[in-house]
């Protein structure tokens, strides 16, 4: 069995050595200068000691404790069928009392989307970001609670029939709770059906690929990676946006559809990538990621969609890999 | 409370925004948030530069205030924290799993990022940004002994991880010793 002497230290400096900020330090100083001409605000004035005196009778009723609070989580399961099913959110509350039917009362998205309590206590949910769908999360329920075992809080949950429609009111607690303290606000869910979702699959999104090969000279030759991000318009010659070594390094791509390259640990396999003009298909997990060159400041780059996990079954929008031709 | 001059704001800036970038990139995982952390930390470092204490060294209290702003932006992140990983999957189906499989070094670096975010924050502090137990102690807020409790659980929990790989961490520095 062999065995590997590994540094923490050099872990992180491999993956953290290469990341600095976009920021300049000119930016940061003219908005110092900007805030600085309001520090003797009459809102700071009353703010900053209005905010130390709730602190401190804060920090008096938690009798002086700021350590994050840990939930009991270990409760043994008990069963409860009304729970079972989709729920989707309807609003975000201080209090359950404030619900209205039909009202939303939170002016931004509600971060949680959906939720799923199926058998046994497993869940499932969905959040507002991209197209997400529903995944696995690291939330289990019993009856009247959603644990955390992992964060360490139990949120209650209630449900209530209210003019017809059965509601979920389900505290959320998130950092605000376990560090800070604060009561936890109430989701409010709306229940959309009574399915069991214990065999719900992920339904993992696969491209067309069988597209008839159609040239284009342009894409011929050897690519550098030099960037991955979110959109290509965020690129910017000279600047990394995302720190460290990146996973994709090199492609090669020659004539009739053939790809090879290099990631940062392995060459690419000859059979694993092929394509045609606007695409790069991975016939094996059935992926068409497009792809566009655009001249930039005098020098040819190639923006790769990079289809990965978050695209293939959360529905996420893919992030691009920016590769600049080698002359 | 005197000022803090251009010339001193700009050599600050120069000697730690990288620092406390990757800090906070690290924290959490995001380039964007990083770089957000990264401005208003030092807003509040050239705010608050009166009320340091030069007697002292800079970095823990420049690192403070950026894990405190780090800390106050994830709470409101939590989404971060439950889609930073893709979903689990029994088949490898994703790219990056054809090609890469068992590297070590990536595993670790992995296993590293799944720790909860207190234990990444006393690793990073510690092994990254080389600051002594009790400097880290200090900028987390916390007694000696915690610190060392914390660091011991993170280091157990890594290496319990990564033990079935036979991957064996070397852990750091003779301040350990007495934990371990």
């Amino acid at each position: 069995m062999t065995s590997f002497n590994m540094k923490i230290e050099s872990v992180f400096k491999d993956n953290l050595d290469d990341a600095a900020p976009s920021l300049k330090f000119t930016t940061v100083w003219q908005q110092h200068q900007k805030t600085g001409k309001n520090r003797f605000s009459f809102k700071k004035m009353v703010a900053v000691p209005v905010a130390a005196l709730v602190s401190l009778v804060v920090l008096l009723m938690v009798g002086f404790s700021f350590a994050a609070i840990k939930d009991k989580t270990d409760y043994p399961f008990v069963n409860d069928t009304s729970v079972i099913g989709l729920w989707e959110s309807v609003d975000l509350l201080d209090q359950p009392g404030q619900f209205v039917p039909g009202k939303n009362h939170s002016e931004d998205p509600l971060f949680l989307k959906q939720l799923v309590f199926y058998k046994d206590g497993g869940m499932l949910m969905a959040v507002n970001k991209g197209n997400a769908k529903l995944s696995p999360t690291q939330y289990t329920w019993t009856k009247g609670m959603v644990l955390d075992k992992q964060a360490k809080t139990n949120s209650k949950y209630d449900i209530k029939e209210i003019n017809g429609t059965t509601y979920m009111f389900f505290e959320w607690k998130c950092g605000d709770y376990t560090y800070f303290h604060m009561e936890p606000p109430y989701f409010v869910l709306k229940k959309v059906n009574d399915k069991d979702y214990s065999d719900y699959q992920m339904t993992a999104k696969s491209d067309k690929i069988d597209y008839p090969f159609v040239n284009d000279p342009q894409l011929l030759g050897s690519w550098k990676s030099v960037d991955f991000v979110p959109a290509i318009e965020e690129f910017k010659p000279g600047t990394k946006l995302t720190p460290g070594e990146l996973f994709l390094t090199r492609f090669d791509i020659a004539e009739n559809g053939k790809i090879g390259g290099m990631t940062s640990q392995k060459e690419i396999p000859d059979d694993l990538l092929t394509w045609t003009k606007g695409l790069i298909i991975e016939k094996k997990g059935k992926v068409a990621s497009k792809y566009e060159i655009k001249e930039i400041d005098g020098d040819t780059y190639l923006f790769y969609e990079w289809k990965n996990g978050n695209y293939i079954y959360s529905g996420m929008q893919p992030d691009y890999y920016v590769l600049k031709k080698v002359k | 409370m005197k000022d803090i001059s251009q010339e001193q704001a700009e050599a600050i800036f120069r000697d730690y925004s990288s620092a406390v970038y990757r800090l906070a990139l690290f924290l959490s995982k995001s380039p964007i948030l990083a770089d957000d952390i990264t401005q208003d930390t030092f807003l509040q470092v050239f705010k608050k530069y009166g009320s340091y204490d030069s007697r002292r060294p800079i970095y823990p209290w420049i690192y403070k205030i950026a894990l405190n702003i780090t800390r106050n932006t994830l709470r409101r992140q939590k989404w971060l924290v439950l889609f930073g990983e893709p979903p689990e999957s029994g088949d490898s189906t994703t790219i990056e799993d054809r090609i890469l499989k068992n590297e070590l070094a990536a595993e670790l670096w992995q296993e590293i990022n799944k720790l909860t975010l207190k234990s990444r924050e006393v690793i990073v502090l510690h092994y990254y940004l080389d600051l002594k137990l009790q400097e880290t102690a200090a900028v987390l807020g916390i007694p000696l002994g915690t610190c060392k409790s914390r660091l011991n659980s993170a280091l157990n929990t890594l290496e319990k991880q990564l033990q079935e790989n036979s991957l064996l961490i070397l852990k750091k520095g003779d301040d350990l010793l007495d934990i371990i």
